[in-house]
């Protein structure tokens, strides 16, 4: 493959990466509007425990230091210091783990607060959207994890990996306020 | 210059070239026999629709497969009436018509049209359509629960589909399931088809040298990437309703704690299902606007305008999804917008449908199949169209709502333009896709048949409609104001059953034509697309050389090219050009 | 086979298969603003398709390959073309789209959307359920609520004639529809939501009512019957259905599959909701 033929796929690559987005942005669109109508129609807040509140905020600030840490590693490989990109990398994959791992331990900690995905309207949304993200950061994490393990990657795909990983993140701490507000 | 790498590539063996394949002209064939066995599965059941509605609860015949009622004494139950009518719509919009346009035509022109050697993502491609697989065994799964497949309508409304809602058994939920795997399906197909179009155009083929067909399928696909992820949220949510017990959409009595919203599942259905009747169209559109210019050897006429005209119904589109909800009790003020919004619509589309009237005007027009069938399409989306006025105005669909008036406008402009558009493609490109014509004597009676037969099929559906036949009742002759349309029912369900045995020819034709040994020539219908110039069997990665594109693609005509009456995209007009 | 041939006489055909067909008669005083705005839509439908069809024909004979001629080579994008397009195109819209609109608009301001207020105004709330239509009248109180609310057997309505009847909608399960085609009523019953129509009928009789949104496997047979009465037999039958003349239960028997007894109080009215 030569190199033009690599750098076409990697543009391909990068107009899919933002149709998709918008896609997706579509999707949790829907969900947080549905959130807010119900809220509405219930006059509610979405009010949770304290103890769930601290791990959610704490996970939230994880997953923007993987996306710090990303954009180190990117800057790293740019500058071709190929070790000290590996390790930003590496504490970024860590921190994705990580946030899988919080956003589990939100949920048991919800439920065995009595607060199950079968709860109420406004909670049983949070489970929603904060499980259909949470899917979407498991492909994200899978794009980091080929990133860490491929022989033979170039800026540019890294650089389209980190375009998906940051609009995860931004996603998240978007809607991750809009509920608690 | 563009030496194309995926010449003599080494896709060998029968799994890699015909079921894991990733060339689109391949996706496109298996899009196509996907489609078309749903939409023989589909008409079945609307026949069967039409006998319960012309003979009511009497034994089904033999010839329309009477042997599954044996269980319940030869005749359509209320459940069974409902659960056939469900079906027929969800497996014709998703299954049908989806696949057998934008699966098959997508997959299939757009590579070829702007010049390319396949789609961006090929690997995508085929994920997409083995998920639709996926999405198609899921589906046709339902039919083997104790209960049966859904019942709850095609638009699934909470709390019915709802386990509380009173449908027994797991139809529902499965639907729901098969939908949102048809539309992650769906969506990378989209997502596929708009990065090819945006990034991978032929040098010369600006957007405004692309085919209308094209135009079609990437307006299509813009609104499928943008608006099924709406659905699928609604469907998430509706899935959780059905599964877990949550109760997003459960209200009243049903709803145990806190209520949910049903009018929150309509609203997110309908922002989806507005643009998708739009979706399904517009590839109709496109190549309706193609095929005349061919067929009357004239460019087509006010292209740039019929381009525009399309992406201004496409944006308002959006905008208009209340007018199938004047009746749930909205505001004043917000159904006075709909309507306005709706209404709007008028002027674009009365501006592309004047530029087809346009290209016909003082062109030499060849009556070839592809073109009766494309002219069939002018009347009846002119007169489908026309009807939706009725129901974009907010009183008389206080009267209209819920009748077969809508069922019939909608199926004019869905069902009859849909498929006389999908059967011009058909016989338009079959010498592209598979190196033979269909025989044109059968195409004609093909296309007579089908054409009386949908014209009196929906118009006097409207007519019964009109007179205040409601939908999706098992008997109509059970209220006092219908009785009397029981024999227009009658004649409805037979012009239907003579709908479907039109079709049956069809599937004879292809199968009679692909039999044959004659080959069709090298464009054959004299066009100025790109798809036309790599003869037949296409190669694996279309193009020997990158193609480059002088013109426009309804260069027909042209006076200063006395011998010929067409121009192709990629030749020069200078080595026609007598000076 | 035998069913179909048999029925197969021409004038069936003339009669049944190929004629228009009429709305179904409407005995209500607003009922004829919906009949105009459909007929007037009827009109220029008409006359447009009609213009359409011909000019389908004219094309196709006029340029026929076969006439020899060959086509124009004109691409229709010069400034005259669109500005005579975009004419049309706005030509079709305030012809047909802003009368409608305009006629729409008018008709919901003076009428759909005008609730009449006043002493004379007959309030109903009706809740229907699967498969069946629930009545209530306010009583002698002219209170929902009360003891004295008259709930009529199931599927019974009864209204007096030349009097404004404000109905108030709620569902007791699903979404359901209130459909009077002989008044051009139509309004979903929504669970959770209560929602206000209101009509007036001018002529006595007993009409349809039917339920127009799918509700599970008998939405077919959710019929309902109204009779519009005089005000003397209107009086005399709530008279015959108030709490003390009528047993404890006054449900009516209804052939269903699904449920025998949905569980419905009863006393299930609500307080009326202001309209505004």
């Amino acid at each position: 493959m030569t190199n033009i033929s690599i750098d076409k796929n990697n543009q391909l690559a990068r107009t899919g990466i933002i149709m998709a987005m918008a896609s997706i942005i579509m999707l949790f669109g829907t969900l947080i509007s549905s959130f807010f109508v119900l809220k509405i129609r219930l006059v509610e807040s979405l009010h949770l425990p304290e103890n769930t509140l601290i791990i959610g905020i704490i996970n939230t600030a994880l997953l923007c230091f993987t996306s710090i840490s990303y954009i180190f590693s990117e800057k790293m490989y740019k500058q071709e210091k190929f070790n000290t990109h590996e390790t930003w990398l590496f504490f970024t994959v860590l921190g994705g783990y990580g946030f899988i791992l919080g956003q589990w331990l939100l949920w048991s900690e919800l439920k065995t607060l009595g607060i199950p995905i079968t709860f109420g309207q406004l909670s049983d949304m949070f489970y929603v959207i904060s499980g259909v993200h949470l899917l979407h950061i498991l492909i994200g994490q899978s794009l980091l994890l080929w990133v860490q393990l491929s022989r033979n990657n170039n800026y540019k795909r890294i650089q389209n990996v980190g375009m998906v990983w940051h609009f995860l993140t931004i996603l998240w701490v978007a809607m991750f306020i809009s509920i608690l507000l | 210059m563009g030496e194309n790498k995926m010449m003599g590539s080494n896709n060998n063996t029968i799994i890699s070239k015909y079921i894991f394949s990733t060339d689109h002209k391949v996706i496109a064939k298996q899009f196509m026999a996907l489609g078309t066995f749903f939409l023989f599965f589909g008409g079945a059941m609307a026949m069967l629709i039409r006998w319960q509605l012309a003979y009511p609860e009497q034994k089904v015949p033999w010839w329309l497969l009477g042997f599954i009622f044996e269980s319940d004494g030869g005749i359509i139950t209320p459940d069974m009436y409902n659960q056939l009518f469900t079906m027929h719509g969800t497996i014709m919009i998703f299954w049908a018509i989806t696949p057998l346009l934008i699966g098959t035509f997508g997959n299939f022109l757009i590579p070829l049209q702007i010049g390319t050697h396949d789609m961006a993502f090929p690997k995508l491609n085929m994920f997409s359509f083995w998920t639709m697989f996926l999405a198609s065994l899921v589906l046709l799964s339902s039919y083997i629960l104790p209960n049966g497949a859904a019942s709850g309508g095609w638009t699934s409304y909470p709390p019915l589909s709802s386990p509380s809602g009173g449908i027994p058994g797991l139809g529902q939920t499965i639907w729901t399931l098969a939908l949102i795997i048809m539309g992650v399906s769906t969506m990378m197909g989209a997502i596929n088809y708009i990065v090819t179009v945006v990034r991978l155009r032929t040098p010369g083929m600006d957007y405004f040298k692309m085919p209308l067909s094209i135009w079609g399928l990437f307006l299509a696909s813009i609104l499928n990437a943008v608006f099924v992820p709406v659905i699928a949220a609604g469907l998430i949510l509706l899935l959780l309703d059905q599964t877990i017990g949550t109760e997003f959409f459960l209200a009243g009595r049903l709803a145990s704690g806190d209520p949910g919203d049903p009018l929150l599942f309509q609203h997110v259905f309908w922002i989806f299902g507005h643009p998708e009747v739009y979706i399904l169209i517009l590839p109709v559109w496109g190549i309706v606007s193609d095929l005349l210019s061919v067929f009357s050897r004239k460019p087509a006429y006010g292209y740039k305008v019929t381009a525009i005209a399309m992406s201004t119904v496409v944006a308002l589109s959006s905008l208009v999804w209340g007018h199938h909800m004047y009746t749930t009790g909205m505001s004043p003020l917000l159904g006075k917008s709909f309507m306005f919004l709706t209404l709007l619509i008028s002027i674009p589309s009365s501006m592309f449908f004047l530029n087809w009237l346009g290209t016909l005007w003082r062109g030499s027009i060849h009556f070839n199949t592809p073109m009766l069938f494309s002219i069939g399409v002018i009347w009846v989306f002119g007169l489908g169209g026309l009807t939706g006025l009725y129901n974009a105005t907010v009183t008389a669909d206080i009267y209209l709502h819920d009748t077969m008036f809508v069922v019939g406008h909608f199926h004019y402009t869905l069902a009859a333009s849909v498929m006389l558009g999908s059967f011009a493609a058909i016989y338009y490109w079959f010498p592209c896709m598979f190196g033979k014509k269909l025989d044109s004597r059968l195409g004609k009676i093909h296309f007579w048949g089908s054409f009386i037969s949908l014209n009196y099929v929906f118009f006097n559906m409207m007519a019964v409609g009109y007179a205040g036949q409601h939908r999706r009742i098992y008997n109509p002759s059970e209220y006092s104001f219908l009785k009397h349309l029981s024999g227009m029912n009658e004649w409805i369900t037979i012009f239907a059953f003579l709908l479907g045995i039109f079709q049956a020819l069809f599937l004879f034709n292809i199968v009679w034509s692909l039999a044959k040994k004659e080959k069709s020539e090298k464009n054959p219908w004299h066009a100025t697309t790109l798809e036309w110039t790599v003869g037949y069997p296409i190669p694996h990665g279309n193009f020997i050389h990158e193609p480059i594109v002088f013109n426009g693609p309804h260069e027909y005509s042209r006076p200063d090219i006395p011998n010929r009456d067409w121009l192709g995209q990629n030749e020069d007009k200078d080595d026609f050009i007598r000076d | 086979m035998n069913t179909i041939f048999n029925r197969i006489k021409l004038r069936h055909l003339l009669y049944q298969g190929i004629w228009f067909q009429d709305l179904p008669k409407d005995v209500s005083v607003d009922g004829y603003r919906i009949d105009n705005v459909i007929s007037y839509t009827d009109l220029v439908i008409s006359i447009y398709f009609g213009i359409v069809v011909a000019l389908l024909v004219y094309f196709i004979f006029q340029y026929r390959s076969s006439r020899g001629h060959k086509a124009e080579y004109d691409h229709g994008d010069k400034r005259k073309n669109v500005m005579v397009t975009a004419g049309l195109g706005f030509l079709v819209f305030f012809s047909v789209d802003a009368v409608i609109e305009t006629m729409a608009f008018k008709d919901l301001r003076e009428a759909f959307w005008n609730f009449p207020k006043g002493e004379n105004v007959v309030r109903v709330e009706v809740m229907p359920q699967q498969f069946a239509w629930n009545f209530c009248y306010p009583g002698p109180d002219n209170e929902f609520g009360t003891e004295d609310d008259i709930i009529p057997t199931q599927n019974q309505m009864h209204v007096p004639v030349n009097t404004p009847i404000v109905i108030q909608l709620a569902s007791w399960d699903v979404i359901h529809s209130f459909y009077l085609p002989n008044f051009r009523v139509k309004q979903d019953a929504v669970p959770g939501m209560i929602t206000p129509l209101w009509f007036q009928a001018k002529e006595t009789g007993v009409y349809d009512i039917a339920c127009a949104e799918l509700c599970g496997n008998s939405h077919y047979k959710m019929k309902g019957y109204l009779t519009v009465e005089s005000e003397e037999d209107y009086q005399k039958w709530l008279n015959e259905n108030s709490p003390q003349e009528t047993d404890s239960d006054g449900w009516d028997d209804w052939e269903d599959d699904d449920s025998d007894d949905s569980g419905i109080p009863e006393n299930w009215s609500w307080a009326w909701e202001k309209i505004k």
